[in-house]
């Protein structure tokens, strides 16, 4: 045992029993609510050092739940948080810029719940080792790395990971998410992401049809790699600029169909993060503030287009913090 | 001789025809030269539209010249996906036909079919197809009222 403590909380006894396998498999000490009354009792023995709940209703129509949760990160500081939900993605995101609890949501699907993405959702936290597409990954899968270094050669970063997905058998509509997904993340790197001493946007304001050749410190990193199941995209900026109320933001702007959904400023048009997220399984943005922002996105080839698009997408937004996640 | 990814204009059997990916070097003014009364715009050929490219078409197609009626042919699944999400894609314009994505659960096989919108409306559904690799019926591989959200607002 590792002397980590975590509750977990789901009224499913399918998902209970997968949760318990797979939590007490990596050494920490679980406890197995059973009930909201009994939840709510675990909790404020203040003794977790993680709560994976899920957050369907009727849980997550409670008021009296959204604000026990929005509270109990000043409550209970040293205990982070992750959900699990059902619900289709458009009516969780707007909750994101609601309630600032909700940082780490698992998508549950057809299966009641991955065993792999708890694992390693939990241990990203518990470790504070949050950075790394190669965790999403099988073992013995090796990314494939990119400099990111001038907006004129997009096209070519494009077309490796394009080219890329062609070889793995890709059918063209999958190429295209991919494609989007990669456009989207170098335009972010190079245009969105550097900053100036002062930390203020150095490039976001230009055009982005003028060219911009990032500084050898300013230079990111995209990464590209799949393992069968899952092909996953990652860009690597050296600022940690992002944080999760810009996502959260950008995300339920684009979400409301009208006039307001496109940005009519100069720069980008602010809705890149949203085609993003539109074109992925599973979203998951690594911040050290300052330092370092990670950004990954992850298909799952396993599902025809019309599953991906009715499947809630887990989103996650790990922030790592004097060291902790 | 362009890239595929090159976006590119051209006029061929009295379509307009456009095809490469929509982003920020494509050059969309044409949009607002158009002359009427009608234009037929190809989309086959548009492989993709990113978040600059769909600003940079949303400010284009305001500017089509009022008189001008533009009617979408062969829109692909990406474009209607953009139709979709994003407030007054096709500006005034009408869509007359769109591929529909099909897959055959029983082999795998992925092929997009051209289906007219007056036929479908007046069906009110998507068309059955069938493989013609194995022969088995093929499923909609896409959220079908997105499609049927077309024959509405068309």
């Amino acid at each position: 045992m590792n002397g980590r403590r975590v509750l977990f909380y789901d009224p499913d006894p399918r998902v209970v029993r997968i949760a318990e396998r797979a939590l007490t498999a990596t050494g920490s000490d679980v406890t197995l609510a059973t009930s909201e009354q009994s939840l709510r009792a675990q909790i404020e023995q203040n003794g977790y050092d993680l709560l994976m709940v899920n957050f369907d209703p009727p849980l997550a129509d409670k008021l009296e739940w959204r604000e026990f949760l929005d509270k109990a990160g000043e409550r209970f500081p040293k205990t982070k948080l992750v959900l699990h939900v059902t619900s289709r993605t458009e009516d969780y995101l707007p909750l994101l810029a609601e309630r600032r609890f909700l940082r780490n949501l698992i998508a549950k699907n057809d299966a009641p719940l991955e065993a792999e993405e708890l694992i390693r959702t939990s241990e990203k936290i518990l470790r504070s080792d949050i950075f790394g597409l190669e965790k999403y990954l099988l073992w013995g899968v090796e990314p494939y790395r990119v400099h990111v270094v001038d907006s004129r050669e997009k096209p070519r970063y494009v077309q490796q990971v394009s080219d890329y997905a062609a070889r793995l058998g890709c059918n063209p509509r999958t190429i295209e998410l991919v494609e989007t997904i990669v456009d989207e993340v170098v335009t972010n790197a190079i245009f969105n992401a550097p900053r100036d001493p002062d930390g203020k946007p150095k490039y976001a304001h230009l055009n982005r049809r003028e060219p911009v050749t990032l500084a050898t410190t300013e230079q990111a990193e995209l990464l590209f790699a799949c393992d069968g199941g899952y092909i996953g995209v990652a860009q690597v900026d050296p600022f940690g600029a992002l944080t999760q109320d810009t996502v959260v933001g950008y995300l339920n702007r684009c979400l409301v169909k009208g006039p307001r959904q496109v940005e009519e400023k100069l720069g980008g048009a602010g809705i890149g993060l949203f085609r993003v997220f539109q074109s992925l399984s599973k979203f998951v943005i690594n911040i050290e503030p300052n330092h370092r922002t990670e950004v990954i996105a992850l298909i799952d080839l396993r599902l025809t287009m019309k599953k991906f698009k009715q499947f809630p997408k887990s989103f996650h937004i790990f922030v790592q913090e004097d060291g902790r996640a | 001789m362009p890239d595929r990814d090159t976006f590119t204009m051209e006029q061929r059997d009295r379509q307009t025809r456009l095809s490469g990916v929509i982003d920020e070097h494509a050059d969309l003014t044409f949009l607002g030269r158009l002359s009427g009364p009608q234009v037929t715009m190809n989309l086959r050929g548009i492989r993709r539209i990113n978040s600059y490219g769909v600003r940079a078409w949303l400010e284009q197609i305001r500017k089509v010249p009022a008189g001008v009626a533009i009617e979408f042919v062969e829109v692909p699944p990406q474009i209607v996906d953009q139709i979709n999400m994003v407030h007054g894609f096709i500006g005034g314009g009408r869509i007359s036909s769109f591929y529909v994505p099909y897959t055959c659960e029983k082999c795998e096989a992925y092929e997009e079919r051209l289906v007219q919108t007056d036929q479908c409306r007046k069906q009110e559904d998507l068309p059955k197809a069938q493989c013609a690799a194995c022969g088995a019926i093929m499923e909609v591989d896409d959220v079908e009222e997105q499609y049927l959200q077309i024959l509405r607002d068309t």
